[in-house]
């Protein structure tokens, strides 16, 4: 017997608790406080998974993590630590990240409820497709500072996690970074992007040289740059990572040609100067700050903002400590830029303020620009005890089937005008019908120029913008397989355009992912402008009313493309599309049903 | 309290409470560290709130507890162990709470409340308040607000829960989020760009001590129409609280029937007495009242110490600036003082030397005589005017340290007692040795 005391609830709720099966996923901040409430009220079976360890900055609310724990798992910790409030329950720790093959929708239905404690979207979007597959009832809770909410997804009843889409993370226009940065920020994200070119993954979209193809200095840039005695034109040429090798990462040169050669660069792109200040080229010998390089300094060196000189300094002495630490890794093996790693954190300030000092922007400490570049989001114990107390209430009701209490809550950071600080939605809110995820039939168009999106470009499209793990992909009404997910079987095509493989303007494509038991059809929409690519859901587009999708569905039925197109396939030597093997790939995995159960469920539900 | 706020955080607390101090700042957390804590009742409440308030990184937190650990305790109690039942709840929780965090002192008192004397309660700065009856809350309450410290208070029974807060006269800043239109420069396109700035306006609250709130007449007709679109917790939680007083006890979880019985005839009485409308206080209010229910007991013990950190770092930024700009003003006047004393009595020296020199002048050069006596008008007119100098800075003085009193007096007058001629003392050596951070310190946390 697993409640403790008679009495403390009722018989039906006692019953419920003593047969219930639990899943935590995360043993962060909420992690630790619903677990340990779990624990203390009597959940006989609990299972936590937690990929992460144990860091210094979690012990202000992480209660269950004590010094002599840092380094260690948090699902581990945070299960031994649980067990001494009760040591009748069974917990059973994973450490080891959610998102993953052992994880999969059979794993998920031996769960009454999963209660989410997690910090990022990824994993969010994947545990709410889980859920719906498996049709779990899934409580989501989530802080910031002083804030919080806790809300309940159940299929079919609620609106699920991705209901009603997330503003995306703010991105910076590339030449705003290259070439007119005018905020701290833009110097913090230019200096991440310059760790990854020197010691991290090179990636062509975070460069940090200037960029000659900036619009604004359009005319001048090509002809007076190169031809300027200032240019170093054959550094430009150059990866920034091969010519720092050459170097040997020297930082005085690395400095020279960064904030020296480089800005000079700049300077001779005299359009972008017209309206804006001009950057000043720094040269290592003469460094503001160096003279008064004497004054002792009270309190924290994060907290204080440093000069120049001090930030060549420390410019100088952590790339030092990045190269040794890349040279010591196998040959081709790269660092991870991590915020709580002091060598990275320390060159992406140094790199910042120097850059911001040249564009006469306002300096940082080191303080605050960790806080941008990683993205910190304050945490306090309260707010998080308080979501993780309203979390499990929630769940209690639940079990006692008290569905229609489960509202959303928020936690507000300080009371509004009618005196609330907990403030309840009045209703369960109910699912978005067009919503691409957990819709009967989800749906969602796709935006690009098929001229110039190539098959891998789209595959970041489904990962990035549908949030899935491992997509395929096949176009529907052919079952042709325009995209993989097991390795080697459509890379060969990988850097081919959308056009080149076949598929054109309002061309369907059935993308699935096997881990998320998730399928979404998803509609091409030709746009000669669109650069990259973009999701068009329901609500932005009417052309995706039922009306016009009959006649998506009826032109992707008798799509004329095997005229064209195939002919282009069959004159492709190259091009080479699998037809799905229907009777008998063996794979390990359950059959889908998924669309089925869903119909049932609905039945039921209503 | 008062040298804690000058010793800056070490590395250790900066890199333990970094995710904390993003959110408040670092002044707030030194403020933080100089607050002493006592947590009365040491049931699942009292170890939420101990356990939210130690993570924190306060002074020190005391736990005040004479009662025994029982098994009910286990559902909410994480703090003792569950083989130490029998056992003195606050001794037994010692272990744990320290263990939360090495920074903060933490101590057990076992006494009961009741054998302790007002001066115990006096040291502390907020006192968070649990189980106890109602004529224990307001006897704390009371000394609390002699002295000028905050109190709290709050129970959990079974799933329902209150808090109360006395801070008596709270002032403190708030930071408020605007959004305003901007561009970015000449690379924004995006029309009607918004961004959103946060400004730290100041705030002032004043409460009303534990009793006044419990003995509100609710047959007066302003009340009369809140009760109708009202919430009736308050009345639950007048019930919950009679029974303790009656029975000295929280309702038993063993006896779940028959003490809900007993609970709707409590409700009936308070429903005929304030004469509330019937079906106000549902059945349904008052059967999951029994035992402390963890989750319950975590909403509840975080707001208790959210209240309890928002309460240790506000300040009180007017008054303290105000006092910051008398005392310079003052400062600078007295050294215009000595300055123009020193001069007068240099400028009577010289004049008493000049004249006999015209006098003697008169004798051989009338020339010279007449540029002696020419300089000493001319010194004449520098004393006096002098003189005029002096008058005026010794009245902008005055005024100043007119100004100065009042605001020592509203500090002393916040204090009660032998308390408030402290802060009179404290704040008298403060301006003799002229000392202005130590008379704000004064200010913001009376002498200790």
């Amino acid at each position: 017997m697993v409640a403790r005391v008679a009495g403390v609830f009722d018989e039906k709720l006692t019953e419920a608790i003593a047969n219930s099966k639990i899943l935590v996923v995360g043993a962060g901040g909420i992690g630790c406080e619903i677990l340990k409430n779990l624990v203390l009220t009597g959940f006989p079976q609990i299972e936590i998974i937690d990929l992460d360890t144990i860091d210094v900055s979690n012990l202000n609310r992480q209660f269950l993590f004590h010094k002599e724990h840092v380094g260690k798992s948090k699902a581990q910790v945070a299960k031994d630590s649980a067990l001494s409030f009760n040591p009748n329950v069974n917990i059973v720790a994973h450490h080891d990240s959610v998102i993953s093959n052992d994880y999969g929708v059979s794993y998920f239905k031996q769960f009454n409820i999963v209660l989410n404690a997690l910090d990022n979207r990824v994993a969010r979007n994947h545990v709410n497709r889980m859920c719906l597959a498996a049709n779990v009832p899934l409580i989501e809770t989530g802080t910031a500072g002083y804030a919080g909410q806790v809300e309940l997804i159940k299929k079919g009843v609620t609106q699920c996690y991705e209901c009603q889409p997330k503003a995306p993370q703010k991105s910076f226009p590339g030449c705003t970074i290259r070439n007119t940065p005018s905020e701290p920020i833009h110097c913090i994200v230019w200096a991440k992007h310059l760790f990854n070119q020197l010691f991290g993954e090179e990636d062509p979209d975070q460069d940090v040289s200037p960029d000659t193809a900036d619009p604004e200095a359009a005319g001048d840039a090509g002809s007076t740059a190169l031809t300027s005695e200032t240019s170093s034109g054959n550094v430009e040429r150059k990866s920034t990572r091969a010519w720092a090798a050459e170097t040997n990462y020297d930082p005085e040169k690395l400095f020279a040609k960064l904030f020296g050669d480089d800005i000079r660069y700049l300077l001779s792109m005299e359009n972008l100067w017209k309206k804006r200040r001009p950057p000043t080229p720094l040269s290592w010998d003469s460094l503001p700050g160096k003279d008064n390089i004497e004054i002792q300094h009270s309190g924290l060196p994060d907290q204080r903002v440093w000069s120049v000189y001090e930030c060549a300094q420390v410019f100088a002495a952590s790339c030092k400590a990045l190269q040794t630490d890349l040279k010591s890794r196998p040959e081709g093996d790269h660092l991870v830029w991590d915020k709580d790693e002091k060598s990275a954190m320390d060159f992406v300030t140094a790199c910042a303020n120097i850059r911001s000092h040249i564009f006469n922007i306002p300096l940082k400490s080191r303080f605050e620009i960790k806080s941008m570049a990683g993205n910190i989001i304050p945490a306090i114990a309260t707010a998080n005890a308080i979501v993780a107390g309203l979390a499990v209430l929630r769940a209690q009701a639940l079990l006692k089937g008290e569905i229609e209490a489960c509202t959303s809550v928020y936690l507000r950071p300080k009371v509004n005008h009618r005196g609330q600080l907990f403030v309840p939605e009045k209703t369960l809110t109910p699912p978005n019908p067009k919503c691409y995820v957990c819709s009967p039939k989800p749906e969602v168009a796709l935006a690009c120029n098929l001229k110039h999106l190539t098959l891998k470009d789209l595959n970041t499209a489904f990962k990035e913008g549908l949030n899935m793990q491992a997509p395929d992909a096949t176009v529907e009404g052919k079952g042709l397989v325009v995209l993989s997910s097991e390795p080697g079987e459509t890379d060969h095509n990988n850097e081919k355009t959308l056009e080149e493989i076949g598929l054109n303007d309002g061309c369907a494509l059935l993308v699935d992912d096997f881990l998320q038991n998730y399928e979404v059809r998803v509609r091409l929409q030709q746009e000669d402008e669109e650069k990259t690519w973009r999701l068009v859901t329901d609500a932005d587009s009417p052309m995706l009313g039922p009306k016009e999708e009959k006649t998506a569905n009826g032109s992707s039925g008798s799509e004329p493309k095997p005229g064209p197109s195939r002919s282009k396939e069959d004159s492709d030597s190259d091009m080479e599309i699998i037809e799905e093997d229907d009777d008998g790939e063996p794979k390990p995995k359950p059959p889908k049903r998924r669309r089925t159960e869903m119909t049932d469920e609905v039945v039921e539900l209503c | 309290m008062v040298e804690n706020n000058d010793v800056e955080l070490s590395e250790a607390e900066a890199e333990q409470y970094d995710r904390q101090i993003r959110l408040w700042g670092l002044e707030s957390q030194k403020r933080l560290r100089a607050s002493k804590v006592l947590i009365i009742g040491m049931s699942g409440l009292g170890a939420e709130i101990a356990k939210n308030i130690i993570l924190s990184g306060v002074k020190s937190v005391c736990l005040l507890d004479s009662e025994k650990l029982k098994e009910t305790d286990l559902y909410s109690q994480f703090l003792a162990p569950p083989d130490k039942i029998g056992e003195n709840r606050t001794e037994t929780s010692l272990q744990r709470a320290r263990a939360l965090n090495p920074m903060v002192d933490v101590t057990a008192e076992t006494k009961g409340v009741d054998n302790l004397p007002d001066s115990y309660f006096a040291a502390f700065d907020i006192i968070c308040a649990t189980g106890l009856k109602q004529e224990q809350l307001e006897r704390v309450n009371n000394i609390c607000r002699d002295n000028n410290k905050k109190f709290l208070c709050g129970d959990v029974w079974g799933t329902f829960g209150y808090m109360f807060a006395d801070l008596i006269d709270h002032e403190y800043s708030e930071e408020i989020v605007q959004h305003k239109a901007v561009k970015r420069g000449p690379d924004d396109n995006e029309a009607n760009a918004r961004e959103t700035v946060s400004i730290t306006v100041k705030r002032r609250a004043i409460y009303v001590p534990l009793q006044n709130a419990l003995s509100v007449d609710w047959t007066k007709p302003e009340l009369r129409s809140r009760l109708r679109r009202g919430d009736p917790s308050y009345f639950v939680m007048k019930i919950l609280s009679r029974f303790r007083d009656e029975y000295n006890r929280n309702p038993d979880p063993a006896q779940r029937k028959t003490e809900t019985e007993i609970l709707l005839r409590m409700r009936d009485e308070l429903v005929k007495e304030l004469s509330l409308p019937a079906g106000f206080i549902k059945d349904a209010l008052l059967t999951d009242v029994f035992g402390i229910v963890s989750g319950a007991a975590a909403v509840v013990g975080g707001v208790i110490a959210q209240e309890v950190v928002k309460a240790s770092i506000a300040r009180f930024p007017e008054a303290e600036d105000k006092l910051r700009m008398e005392m310079n003003v003052v400062s600078e006047v007295s050294d215009t003082r000595y300055r123009l004393a020193a001069e007068t009595a240099e400028k009577a020296q010289l004049l008493t030397a000049l004249l006999p020199a015209a006098q003697d002048a008169a004798s051989y050069d009338l020339k010279e005589m007449l540029q002696r006596y020419k300089d000493v008008i001319l010194l004449n007119e520098e004393l006096l005017a002098g003189c005029h100098v002096r008058r005026a800075t010794q009245e902008q003085t005055l005024t100043s340290l007119k100004n100065l009193h009042t605001i020592l007096q509203q500090a002393a007058r916040l204090r009660v007692g032998k308390y408030s001629k402290m802060v009179v003392n404290a704040c008298r050596k403060a301006v003799s040795d002229n000392n202005t951070e130590a008379l704000v310190k004064i200010l913001q946390a009376g002498d200790t």
